[in-house]
């Protein structure tokens, strides 16, 4: 009995902890997704650069035309995305991409450097609307990193977004990163760290070439004070934009449940005299205390769960994201190793 | 205490938690229905108002929610097109007492809220008294109030923009310049760009260096010139550089050179990048950087000047 304590003792500890980093994390989630909605109401008339701002997309292995169609919603003017595929693995898509889009090769020099000799063939649209698109066809067997570092080469504005293939931009991404960005008169940010689902990371162009390129330990090199944190979200995966969110009757059951188990717990502390006071009508405890203990660790373990769901499905209606609870709270896990471990740079 | 007693006050909280979080969630999920449902309402009105342009015509809203829905659709219309005939909108805006509406709203809004209510307030005709009401959010500890209440005073006073905003405690950001740009697309406000460009007030100059550049009022140049010349503060001179760029001006002066040459090595490398894709030439960035600083540039500009004579491929 005495382990059986101890293990609950340290779950009950972990438990709390978690609870209470998520509720603060939701509300900060929360605060950042309602700027971001009004910002709807008041993104007319930043189409124009803000601050010479400017943010190019870098696509990694594109998965279909909705993505590609997706990023290029943007309507600010300093704006890019450098979709890179490689022609030859992914074939069908890279022509349907080309023919939709009209895209043109474009001739270019030999090869300049170790990097630039990785890229087959450059392509840019010879129509205005979709003058904001880039395609890379990467030769094959590329690392990633290697690939994003290619599209440097071709980047034209100060900031990238580095993306891989699934993930979508929400609405008025472009324009909350440019606007926060815009705000240092200083231009100091090199690194500007999205904490929202997923997280996104956004690079000054500058800064990744002066530290050799994309690499996983690129958020090391760069100084503390340069990077500035957020919770607004900017990204979202493809399935996420199509989920449905949840209904008040799941919610409401939610809730009963919540009462049913407190009702219970109350029922069996009372019973079992868990409180050593006397409370039950005869001298001795209506329920064996120790059958009262199993019976609240159970209780207290689908408590563990009926919270941090209920904390999940807050913060999934609350932030407009359409995923499911589960899926939320294994995020909960993740964020708390990434709190000790060291960050790195993974493309979202 | 005991264990149990611990588990069992741990249940508790944990599920007062838990509730506290779903009945959020019920209110969550019945606001967006509301939303929804207000959205829908404003697009309907949205549609009448359009279709009565230039005609006589009414739109009558009766309950809080219909008459916020139809000021929701007056800030659209508003917002989205150039110099709109504000009869209508006056008319609309007088018969279902919109501004009294709003300005009951913002004295029980949360910040976001009294944001978003100020920014609509800025579309529709509003009186004196409301005037004097919003000038009280101009000193607004909450940045995004601040900036919807100086929008507001803006659009109801046009004649009186250039005071209100030289009058600014502090400085406007690059993205509350263009919110003030926005108006000027729309057509309300009188502003003229050239004693902007002449004034010695940090707020007054930004914003004629940004109307410059969005109007691309090339004949300011010499302005340009004048305030990079002249200027102590880096960033007005930073600001006046990237808008002689962008209006394709040479920039091998000296005294451009100077400034530059003032700047730390981040700026003149984001510079360089900058004018890469502004158009100019190597040799043109020669003159002004030095070869270590260029170096990023010749594949950047090898393509851009190479998309000017491009193939197709078979």
């Amino acid at each position: 009995m005495y382990a059986i304590e101890l293990i609950m003792t340290v779950l009950l500890a972990a438990a709390a902890t978690i609870i209470l980093l998520e509720v603060i994390y939701t509300s900060r989630i929360i605060a950042a997704e309602r700027r971001q909605q009004l910002l709807a109401d008041r993104s007319i008339g930043c189409h124009s650069s803000l601050g010479w701002v400017g943010c190019s997309v870098i696509c990694h292995r594109a998965t279909d035309v909705a993505q590609i169609e997706n990023l290029l919603r943007t309507e600010y003017d300093r704006y890019e995305v450098i979709a890179i595929i490689d022609a030859e693995v992914y074939g069908e898509l890279f022509s349907e991409i080309v023919s939709r889009y009209r895209l043109l090769e474009l001739d270019r020099p030999k090869h300049q450097s170790e990097t630039d000799a990785k890229i087959r063939r450059l392509y840019r649209s010879g129509q205005r609307r979709y003058r904001h698109l880039v395609l890379l066809d990467i030769q094959q067997n590329v690392e990633m990193y290697d690939a994003m570092n290619c599209a440097l080469e071709v980047t034209s504005y100060n900031y990238v977004i580095p993306i891989k293939g699934g993930y979508y931009l929400r609405q008025h991404a472009i324009e909350s990163i440019a606007i926060l960005l815009s705000d240092d008169s200083e231009q100091n940010i090199e690194l500007l760290e999205s904490l929202g689902n997923p997280s996104c990371q956004i690079f000054r162009y500058d800064t990744v070439i002066a530290r050799g390129g994309f690499s996983p330990n690129l958020p090391d090199k760069i100084t503390p004070r340069n990077t500035i944190y957020t919770y607004e979200t900017y990204i979202c995966k493809s399935r996420e934009r199509q989920s449905p969110k949840p209904s008040i009757i799941k919610v409401s059951v939610q809730l009963g449940l919540i009462v049913a188990i407190g009702l219970a717990a109350t029922l069996i502390a009372r019973e079992g005299d868990i409180f050593g006071i006397g409370i039950s009508s005869g001298s001795e405890p209506a329920i064996n205390t120790e059958a009262a203990k199993y019976i609240l660790i159970i209780c207290a373990i689908a408590t563990i769960a009926i919270t941090l769901r209920a904390i999940a499905t807050y913060q999934i209606v609350a932030s407009g994201t359409a995923k499911c609870a589960v899926r939320s709270m294994l995020c909960y896990f993740r964020r708390l190793t990434a709190f000790f471990l060291r960050r790195k740079f993974i493309v979202s | 205490m005991n264990i149990s007693g611990i588990i069992y006050i741990y249940i508790i909280v944990s599920l007062l938690i838990a509730a506290a979080y779903s009945i959020a969630t019920i209110l969550a999920l019945h606001a967006r229905r509301k939303k929804q449902h207000s959205k829908q309402l404003s697009n309907s009105y949205l549609q009448q108002i359009i279709a009565m342009q230039g005609r006589e015509g009414e739109v009558n809203a009766r309950s809080t929610s219909e008459r916020m829905a139809l000021a929701q659709a007056l800030h659209s219309i508003m917002s989205y097109t150039y110099s709109t005939p504000t009869e209508n909108t006056k008319t609309i805006a007088r018969n279902n007492r919109l501004e009294e509406l709003i300005l009951n709203k913002l004295r029980h809004a949360n910040n976001e809220e009294k944001a978003r209510l100020l920014n609509i307030l800025s579309s529709i005709p509003i009186s004196a008294h409301a005037t004097d009401i919003i000038s009280k959010y101009l000193h607004s500890a909450n940045r995004h109030i601040r900036i919807a209440a100086i929008i507001a005073t803006i659009a109801a006073s046009p004649t009186k923009a250039i005071r209100t905003i030289a009058d600014l405690p502090f400085s406007l950001k690059p993205y509350d310049t263009s919110r003030i740009i926005a108006l000027l697309r729309r057509g309300l406000l009188p502003i003229a760009y050239e004693p902007l460009l002449m004034s010695d007030n940090h707020n007054l100059l930004m914003l004629g260096i940004a109307i410059t550049h969005n109007f691309g009022i090339d004949i300011a140049d010499k302005h340009l010139h004048n305030i990079i010349l002249r200027q102590p503060n880096r960033q007005i001179v930073r600001e006046a550089i990237y808008t002689l760029a962008t209006l394709g001006r040479p920039l091998g002066r000296h005294h451009i050179r100077e400034q530059l040459a003032a700047m730390s090595p981040n700026i003149r490398r984001e510079l360089c990048h900058h004018l890469s894709c502004e158009g100019y030439s190597l040799s043109a960035l020669s003159v002004i950087f030095s070869e270590s600083e260029i170096i990023h540039a010749e594949p950047l500009i090898n393509s851009y000047k190479r998309s000017l004579i491009c193939t197709q491929s078979n």
